[in-house]
């Protein structure tokens, strides 16, 4: 193929614009994927927040935490309000589970890691958000009498299940940008034609002139080529001059060689 | 109608103060990940803490929770519980006390404390413990009982905390059933604490627009408060278009007469409100802001894990109340009264129902 | 050859390649709305179920107590109360019957006592998804929950501000790519060849274009050369004309190739400034999550300290990075600058705290510093002083779009995937410019050149004895950098940061101020060279770069900050260049004994100061007055340096005559 001028820029144009749709779609997806997340994280949330302030308002009645007889069955009743919960623990200050339902629920004492972002967020009103392994943890936080705090409910889904519908959207999202692609090309394929065609035929004609020059004829430079290249003409008659020139030289010299 | 949020409500401005806190610091902090359950730094030089508890009965929620937060925070002691039925024991029983060389006394309600400590301003070392750190629990007030000189700095190795809500969280309770425009206080003018909460409750009211009807409880020939004149003057007030009767820590009125101010307000249509939680239990009143035993009771431990541990000194440990209570709803009488509670009170109510 | 032609190719491409991209944009939009929305609204239904499933136990626990559900008190609160803490739930209604008893939301969902109508697909007003759960009780009561049918439409109008800004920096990337690709195979070629034929009618026969492009431009290019080879080979030239002559062509024949390099260099300096500049919206808030408290100075003061530090730094290093690179060239400080910049931010990322994210600071100071020196000086002794300012603002350019692309890709990135990522991302992308470097620069250092001295501290003394040099460094460019550190760099992302303000945000307002720059700055440039007048040019800036920190102060929404910030931009676009021409005008003498660079130089580093005190003051001024305070303040202190700049002007008298040209972009 040969790289004509026209075909350099086309390339670039697909260039540039290959960087600004992959890089919003890149974007769009990411909005869209944190905003799913983040509405399934929401109403997990309400149930977490649920179930704290459930606890919450028994601890406030006077009963301790770790003395709470009915907590498995307020956190039971919790969990089967979803059925994407795939565990749900109350823990104390400390971090040691009191109790726990689900498939995925941690037993004895949370995870550091856990624990760092509850210390960190679990007191503020969206709570802490962690991914770990494929689950996401929300982790909130239980209030005591006195302003402390007395332990915190987590919760975990499954992520994995989540993205699996988001992910699905990805190929399709290739597809149009692809046909989105190509529909660019062939605009901007006719737009750039149009442009440089000038400039093309231009420089085209002006190596066919110079070519002519070089073997030996006497190119008329027309006037828009002579307005491309101001120094053509001037060139060419050089050029033809010196052809002449040394044509008739050799024409004058005696042929030794022959 | 005001908007309280349940926070709000719970937290009252006894929120902002406990923030900053020694106590909401160690309880924060044991979140943060300190060494908390470290037995080691339990008592003075590795012994179990030895604590002397002051109490008219063994089993208030005061002293059950006062043992379990030094529990749950690892703190091994000696915990020595003391039933005195009447104050005026106290004195015989000091000599007792110091030969026992406590790290520190816990007493249990107003008289007892007062027994125990005297009076900030008449600190007799004969008659009172004054040399161990002593933290009360459920003292009404502490400041007009001259147990301590001021609720931020106690002054003395004499700290504790209080089990009524601060005067604005209860107004703001009361204005959070309905909009009330006129609230009465029934009140027995011989008690001086009494007196002190009623201006208060004045001062507070007088910023939300509300008026307060001085109903203090009338004497009789003798000068003394005639607990038989309450009907008469529940009825005077609702006359005079209150629509609610408040009653505060009042030994003669809530303790002693709450079954009186109930019928009465009753019969006269009249909402009632109570700041303890013993009358609203025993007799047919309408709704309280109060706090549970065992809470303060917690509350105080916390400060006395504090003192034991070396963190603060007892006279540098503010005297605090709790900035969660209890709101106790009695739907029967809401019911009769045709006042239904509404849904921000009743979700986080405790709904106490007739016997 | 006709370059205005190749101007108008480049604006056609750029316009081009705008519409293309605007347009796609709209397609992929909507395309995404079709996609996501299945996904996205059974997600918010149940959302909408669990928020009420909890009203629902509530009213239940009511009515089990006794209370009948048309006559419960204040529903409408706690209705009201589980709205304000589920944002993305419209409306909450509880029908009792047929009509509505409660309801708390969107006025447009009810209408009158009952919901207003669904439409065919089920949705309430055509806006809301409605989830209806049943009450207990004696009497038929549903509990209906409204959340956003277009909620995926409206996050996507969210990110429309994203996407232009987006749409923005690839249409400059755009430009800047058109320059690399446009100027090095089209437009330096044709200028090549423009000469080469120049030379060739006036008899010169030795130049050659030398294209070996497989383009128009390369076929023409060849066929000159064959065209003059022929010629020489026939020509009956004098032989030692010709060898004179060849010796001159490779030097002549170099200047392409230096073109060449330099849109290519400017490319590589985009690329690296580009990874600075990413930082830039959220470096002082992130100096400030890893804020510890130094004893004795305030938290203000120690935020300001890494970007004072900085700046510090830059400005030392630069003369003596100068001086390296002309002793060990400037591709060995180019790529050496490059290394430690990549190194100084990968460290910044990692940095766990105050102290290593100083050190990291540091190390990118210096690096920044070698790079830009050293390619300057690539750039100086690639050209001959006709073309040398062309040249430099070329380089120059690349440098200004990064400062508009920076700020605007690096918010919007931040949002996305962190702050420390987006240091791991700029610390890849300085090794990028570091890789192109190495492709580009000239191995061989140039030992035949004439060493420019270095700066002396005499030379300080001599130049700030005149007043107008004082004048217009002390209290005109210092004050602009100042201005610029204090409240772009320092506390403006600051001050938004705590408001709430998204990074993305942050990164289109700072755009904002570049893009001034880069629209205002040519045209000032041009009434001031018209006008002959300098001084009025300052002033207004001066005053406008003051008004600018006093409209920052009292901004209390974003498009009062957004106004600051442009007029801060257009304040220093109006100081810009008229700086550089009054310098010149006024140490006409200075810079006959000191040297044009020396002179230039030495304003460089002066004006830096500025940069390096501004963390600290504003750090200061912070620290006692909070943010307008501290805004006011450095308006203050702006509009102090005005009037001390006219005093000192008015006082020395009338302009000296400007008999040496001035342009100098950089």
């Amino acid at each position: 193929m040969r790289l004509t001028l026209s075909t350099k820029i086309m390339l670039l144009l697909q260039v540039a614009l290959c960087f600004a749709l992959a890089s919003t779609a890149v974007l769009s997806y990411l909005k869209m994927e944190r905003m799913v997340e983040e509405t399934v994280a929401s109403r997990f949330r309400v149930v977490a927040h649920g179930l704290s302030s459930e606890v919450e308002g028994a601890v406030g009645l006077g009963v301790a935490l770790n003395a709470l007889r009915n907590l498995d069955e307020m956190i039971q009743r919790a969990l089967v309000r979803d059925l994407q919960i795939t565990g749900l623990m109350l823990f104390n200050d400390r971090g040691e589970v009191l109790g726990a339902a689900g498939g995925s629920a941690v037993r004895g004492t949370l995870p550091d890691s856990w624990l760092a972002a509850f210390h960190r967020d679990g007191k503020t009103d969206r709570g802490a958000k962690i991914v770990d392994g494929g689950s996401q943890v929300l982790l909130l936080s239980i209030g005591n009498a006195y302003g402390g705090v007395a332990g915190g409910v987590a919760l975990t889904y499954s992520l994995d299940a989540l993205r699996a519908g988001i992910r699905g959207t990805i190929p399709e999202l290739a597809i149009s940008g692809a046909i989105n692609l190509a529909t660019c090309y062939v605009i901007s394929l006719i737009v750039v034609w149009l442009v440089m065609r000038r400039l093309q035929r231009s420089l085209r004609e002006a190596a066919v002139i110079v070519e002519a020059a070089t073997d030996g004829g006497r190119p008329v430079v027309p006037p828009e080529i002579a307005a491309f290249a101001p120094g053509l003409a001037g060139f060419v008659d050089r050029v033809s001059a010196r052809r002449r020139q040394g044509m008739d030289e050799r024409k004058a010299a005696p042929v030794e060689v022959a | 109608m005001t908007s309280v949020t349940r926070r709000s409500l719970l937290l009252g401005s006894a929120g902002a103060l406990l923030a900053s806190g020694p106590a909401a610091a160690a309880a924060t902090g044991s979140l943060a990940g300190a060494p908390t359950p470290n037995p080691a730094t339990a008592g003075r030089g590795n012994r179990p803490a030895n604590i002397i508890v002051l109490t008219p009965r063994k089993d208030v929620g005061d002293v059950l929770g006062f043992r379990d937060l030094l529990e749950s925070m690892g703190m091994q002691a000696k915990i020595d519980v003391r039933e005195v039925q009447q104050a005026s024991a106290v004195a015989g029983m000091l000599p007792d006390i110091r030969a026992a060389r406590p790290d520190l006394v816990l007493t249990v309600f107003t008289p007892l404390t007062l027994a125990t400590v005297g009076r900030y301003d008449d600190p007799d070392p004969s008659k009172f413990l004054t040399d161990v750190p002593v933290v009360f629990t459920s003292v009404t007030d502490p400041v007009a009982s001259r147990i301590v000189r001021s609720l931020e700095q106690p002054g003395r190795a004499v700290t504790g905390t209080r089990h009524i809500a601060p005067v604005a969280v209860q107004l703001k309770t009361m204005l959070a059933y309905r909009r009330w425009k006129k609230i009465a206080a029934v009140y027995n003018p011989a008690e001086e604490n009494m007196v002190v909460a009623v201006r208060d409750l004045k001062e507070e009211a007088a910023r939300q627009g509300v008026e307060i009807i001085d109903a203090a409880v009338p004497r009789d020939g003798a000068g003394k408060p005639n607990p038989d004149a309450i009907p008469d003057l529940i009825r005077d007030v609702a006359r005079a278009g209150a629509e609610l009767v408040y009653i505060g820590p009042d030994t003669l009125v809530a303790s002693n007469n709450s079954q009186a101010v109930a019928d009465a307000a009753l019969a006269n249509n009249v909402a009632t409100f109570c700041s303890t939680e013993l009358p609203i239990r025993r007799s047919g009143l309408l709704m309280g802001l109060v706090s549970p035993a065992v809470n303060v009771g917690r509350f105080a431990g916390l400060k006395a894990y504090d003192i034991l541990n070396g963190a603060k000194p007892a006279a540098a440990i503010p005297v605090e109340t709790l900035n969660r209570f209890s709101l106790l709803l009695r739907i029967n009488t809401a019911k009769r009264l045709d006042l239904y509670p509404p849904m921000r009170l009743l979700n986080i109510a405790e709904i106490v129902k007739d016997a | 050859m006709e370059l205005t032609f190749i101007k108008r190719l480049n604006w056609l491409l750029t316009g081009l390649v705008s519409v293309l991209m605007l347009i796609s944009l709209v397609v992929q939009t909507s395309h995404f709305n079709t996609l996501f929305r299945p996904q996205a609204e059974p997600e918010l239904a149940r959302k909408a179920e669990v928020v009420g499933s909890y009203i629902v136990a509530q009213i239940d626990r009511a009515v089990s107590l006794g209370f009948e559900v048309d006559k419960l008190n204040g529903v409408d609160e706690i209705l009201a109360d589980a709205l304000a803490v589920n944002p993305d739930v419209n409306y909450i209604a509880l029908m009792v019957g047929d009509r509505i008893a409660a309801f708390a939301g969107a006025p447009d969902a009810r209408a009158g006592d009952v919901l207003a109508a669904r439409d065919a697909d089920g949705a309430v007003a055509g806006r809301y998804i409605d989830a209806a759960l049943t009450v207990g009780g004696g009497v038929p009561a549903l509990l209906h929950v409204g959340v956003p049918a277009g909620s995926v439409e409206a996050a996507l109008n969210d990110i429309v501000f994203d996407l232009g800004s987006v749409l923005i920096v690839a249409i400059l990337l755009n430009i800047e790519i058109l320059l690399l690709v446009v100027g090095s195979s089209v437009t330096a070629p044709l200028q090549r060849v423009g000469d080469v034929l120049k030379e060739g009618a006036e008899g010169r026969l030795t130049l050659r274009t030398g294209l070996r492009g497989r383009d128009e431009v390369g076929h023409l290019g060849r066929a000159i050369d064959r065209a003059l080879d022929v010629m020489r080979g026939t020509g009956g030239a004098a032989p030692q004309q010709q060898g004179a002559k060849a010796a001159e062509a490779p030097a002549a024949g170099d200047r392409i190739v230096t073109m060449q390099r330099i849109s290519e260099l400017r490319f590589a300096i985009f690329v690296f400034a580009l990874a600075e500049e990413l930082t830039r919206t959220f470096l002082s808030v992130y100096i400030k999550d890893l804020f510890e408290p130094v004893p004795g100075l305030s938290k203000e003061l120690v935020i300001g300290a890494p970007i004072a530090l900085f700046m510090l730094l830059w400005a030392v290093a630069q003369p003596i990075a100068g001086n390296v690179s002309e002793r060990r060239g400037r591709r060995t400080v180019f790529l050496a600058g490059a290394v430690f910049s990549a190194l100084g931010l990968l460290g910044s990322g990692l940095a766990t705290d105050l102290i290593q994210l100083i050190v990291a600071r540091c190390l990118t100071a210096v690096g920044y510093a070698s790079v830009f020196i050293a390619a300057q000086g690539f750039v100086i002794d690639a050209t001959d002083p006709r073309r040398r300012a062309g040249a430099i603002a070329l380089y120059a350019g690349g440098i200004l779009t990064a400062g508009v692309c920076g700020p605007a890709i690096g918010g919007v990135v931040a949002d996305q995937i962190g702050f420390r990522m987006t240091f791991i991302v700029s610390s890849a992308l300085a090794l990028a410019a570091a890789l192109m470097a190495w492709h580009l620069l000239p191995r061989h250092v140039d030992s035949g050149k004439a060493k420019t001295r270095g700066l002396r501290l005499r030379d300080v003394g001599v130049c700030l004895t005149n007043p107008r040099f004082v004048a217009v460094t002390l209290f005109s460019a210092v004050p602009a950098k100042f201005g610029l550190t204090a409240l772009l760099f320092f506390l403006l992302p600051l001050a938004l940061d705590d408001s709430g303000v998204s990074q993305s945000w942050i990164g289109r307002v700072l755009l904002l101020y570049w893009l001034m720059m880069i629209v205002a700055s040519p045209l000032v440039a041009h009434l001031s060279d018209r006008s002959g007048r300098r001084t009025p040019f300052l002033a207004i800036g001066g005053v406008i770069a003051a008004g600018a920190a006093y409209v920052l102060a009292n901004s209390g929404t974003l498009p009062m900050t957004i106004t600051g910030v442009a007029l801060l931009g257009l304040a220093h676009a109006l100081v810009n260049t008229p700086q550089m021409a009054l310098l010149a005008e006024s140490c006409v003498r200075e810079r006959s004994t000191l040297g044009e660079t020396t002179v230039i130089g030495m304003f460089r580093l002066i004006e830096r100061m500025g940069s390096v005190v501004a963390p600290f003051l504003a750090g200061l001024f912070l620290a006692y007055y909070g943010y307008h305070g501290a805004m006011k303040g450095i308006g203050i202190v702006l509009a102090a340096c005005v009037a001390a700049q006219l005093l000192l002007l008015a006082a020395t008298g009338g302009r000296p005559s400007a008999d040496l040209p001035q342009k100098d972009p950089a």
